[in-house]
């Protein structure tokens, strides 16, 4: 039974890539209508795939508070927490309403942006520690930030205009060359990658070997 | 035990407490350093400038809690000088699940329901779930993907959407955004419709956006909160992003003078062997 | 300052300090900040998927029901899709929402595919190729060459392309300290915006109690490690 459900979906695969590809290349308008479906379609899927997180979330530590797990008050808190939110948001009926908002500025806002700023910090400890400049090419690497860095901020331009300028011609060159490389690599990588899914040979992305 | 020991042993309390200090007391005590401004920024401000009566501009966003303090300013200045350019129509949508918030929350900021017509001279669209096929959606057929705007309003009701059907009808793109989201404008925006494209980013992203500035995929690029600082400079409307650019440049001093000290202890340790 | 709003600053001036006690040491106040921000962002993208599902489906589905239109009733199709979804989390079932991610993947890589084979192949190859009238391009072109053969090569030595590859990766670390140097500006800019709201009365008066709490730890746990 598995096998023929993945079977069923390398096909939708297929035929929906190729329709939306060949969609690109060729002008009809009744093919048109059929991509502009298929793209709105995955569209509405990915709105349901929003609330996976919180099945998965719900299972999860609906289980460690059963069962007493370590850290299951915490695990409370989250889910109040999760109810909460979604409970003022369908009865207010907007993410812009103002108690929807107050409690989105009172508590998603100051977190999130905490916690992703924590890593300055431990860059600056990691900076004193262990940006050791241990080879030829880790030595390229510091100089060039220490100059961009210089770029970054206006304290370059006032200590004095060569250290900005310097970083600004280091900018340039890594933009034009490195950057560009990368990007041209992960176009190609891209391209490959999704050819391969298409026609089959790549299963990991649909569940792979089970 | 010494302090000399102590600061050994907790030298990582120590640093955080100096990057603490090195970012707080500029913002508490402003030094006023020049901005100066970059080439990238001017570029979004001169198109910016040359939209004429009737242009649409689309403002795309993925704006969220954790990237707000980057991003958010830099949203809020563009917004601003938009909305000061007479007969332009801006569309705001959001590819992110915050981004509605932000995106009344700029809107607010710079009293843009008192000073134009909602549905008129300006729309906001809400969020769009689906990442790159969403964006797909709306510059291949606008109305077949949407029928009510954020607030639930049909687009029927929005005049300014009557001409408004897919990315032929833009006149150019900015979007604001920390992931590969911006990518997707220039997939499917610039590269099938030739839609004028321009990013606001936080600063990891900006060495990829470069690569495409200087091959002329992308008009300008508004570079996380020193982008923004600039922009306000040039709007003459300095604010947040203006304020914490000092802090930023004894920050960035405080990482070289780290940076440069574990290499002289290194450098001297290897000597000395 | 309304109550509500005193209130709300008081709030989250304590959430951004109960996450900077990480900074210390780990500890029960950090943990409680992460689990609520979990829950709150979980929450928050419910709240979404239910408006989205209801504005980009259930409302097309309604209006075709009403006026007899097949395209609008057939957003059923996705709909039911998108429930099929989650049998994910059943490992019996599993197998029946690969139907529903064959979808969304076709559709995410047919546009992938048409938008980098333009933008990051075509275009940046063009970029790169720029007329050779000054160095800089010249060197620019060079330089792209040399990184793709060290993507090609690594540190494995070649004949046909001798030095190019390790020019190449030195130019791929000048790339990578501008990746370094504007990942600390991104991060430094995100402090100073929280740090801009911890100094503004009257969320600043919390930042003296905070310390005193991680000094009193601090004495005690010191305390307790000198007793035999």
């Amino acid at each position: 039974m598995a096998g023929i459900w993945r079977t069923a979906a390398s096909a939708v695969l297929f035929v929906v890539a190729l329709t939306m590809l060949v969609d690109f290349a060729w002008e009809d308008p009744a093919l048109q209508g059929v991509a502009t479906d298929l793209n709105n379609w995955a569209v509405v899927i990915g709105a349901f795939a929003l609330g996976l997180g919180a099945y998965s979330l719900i299972v999860r530590h609906g289980r460690i508070i059963s069962k007493k797990q370590t850290m299951w008050p915490y695990s409370i808190v989250l889910l109040l927490t999760m109810f909460a939110f979604i409970v003022t948001g369908l009865i207010t009926g907007s993410v812009t309403s103002s108690e929807y908002g107050w409690i989105y500025s009172t508590i998603i806002q100051p977190l999130s942006s905490t916690l992703y700023g924590m890593n300055a910090f431990f860059i600056a400890s990691a900076s004193y520690r262990a940006f050791k400049a241990r080879s030829w090419e880790a030595l390229v690497l510091l100089v060039a930030a220490i100059f961009i860095m210089l770029k970054n901020a206006p304290i370059g331009y006032a200590i004095n205009p060569i250290l900005p300028a310097i970083g600004g011609k280091i900018w340039d060159v890594a933009g034009s060359t490195g950057m560009r490389a990368i990007l041209i690599g992960i176009g190609i990588g891209t391209l490959a990658l999704g050819l391969r899914v298409i026609i089959g040979q790549e299963k990991t992305p649909l569940g792979g070997a089970d | 035990m010494s302090v000399i020991q102590l600061l050994n042993r907790n030298y990582k309390q120590v640093i955080y407490l100096c990057l603490f200090v090195a970012i707080a007391i500029p913002l508490m005590k402003p030094m006023g350093l020049p901005v100066p401004i970059d080439q990238t920024t001017r570029d979004v401000y001169n198109r910016i400038d040359a939209l004429q009566p009737g242009d649409v501009a689309v403002m795309g966003s993925n704006i969220g809690a954790a990237i707000y303090a980057e991003v958010y300013p830099q949203y809020v200045a563009i917004l601003e000088h938009l909305f000061r350019k007479e007969g332009v129509k801006v569309i705001l949508v959001d590819h992110g699940t915050e981004g509605p918030i932000f995106a009344e929350k700029a809107l607010n900021e710079i009293k843009a329901y008192d000073r134009k017509t909602y549905g008129v001279d300006f729309v906001h669209l809400g969020y769009i779930a689906g990442g790159e096929a969403a964006i797909s959606g709306l510059c291949r057929d606008l109305h077949e993907l949407l029928e009510v705007d954020y607030a639930g309003h049909s687009l029927e009701d929005l005049p300014m959407m009557d001409d408004i059907n897919d990315a032929n009808d833009f006149t150019i793109v900015l979007d604001f955004t920390a992931s590969a989201d911006s990518q997707f404008w220039l997939n499917q925006a610039y590269a099938p419709y030739g839609t004028e494209v321009a990013f606001g980013l936080v600063a990891v992203k900006v060495p990829d956006a470069f690569a495409y500035y200087t091959a002329g995929q992308i008009f300008g690029i508004i570079e996380s909160l020193k982008g923004a600082a600039q922009y306000e400079v040039l709007i003459g409307r300095p604010g947040i992003a203006v304020k914490g650019m000092d802090a930023q440049s004894l920050a960035h001093l405080l990482y070289i003078v780290l940076i440069l000290l574990c290499n002289v202890v290194y450098f001297h340790g290897r000597g000395k062997r | 300052m309304t109550g509500v709003d005193m209130l709300a600053v008081l709030i989250s001036t304590t959430l951004i300090l109960m996450m900077y006690t990480i900074l210390y040491r780990e500890n029960p106040a950090f943990r409680l900040g992460e689990h609520i921000m979990v829950g709150s962002t979980v929450g928050h993208a419910v709240v979404l998927a239910v408006f989205q599902v209801r504005d980009l489906a259930w409302k097309k589905v309604q209006s075709g029901l009403a006026t007899g239109d097949i395209g609008g009733i057939a957003y059923v199709i996705p709909m039911i899709l998108g429930i099929l979804l989650y049998f994910q989390f059943s490992r019996k079932y599993r197998h029946i929402s690969r139907i529903s991610l064959a979808l969304m993947l076709g559709v995410g890589i047919a546009l992938s595919i048409r938008g980098l084979l333009f933008v990051n192949v075509i275009g940046q190859i063009k970029g790169a190729c720029k007329p050779l009238t000054s160095i800089e391009n010249v060197v620019y072109m060079v330089g792209v060459v040399c990184v793709l053969l060290y993507f090609v090569y690594e540190r494995r030595a070649s004949k046909v392309a001798g030095p190019l590859p390790k020019i190449g990766r030195y130019l791929l670390m000048l790339t990578m300290g501008s990746y370094f140097a504007n990942s600390i500006m991104g991060r430094v800019s995100i402090v100073i915006g929280t740090l801009n709201n911890l100094l503004t009365v009257p969320a600043f008066y919390l930042i003296p109690v905070a310390l005193l709490i991680v000094i009193a730890d601090a004495l005690t746990r010191r305390r307790k490690a000198a007793e035999p």
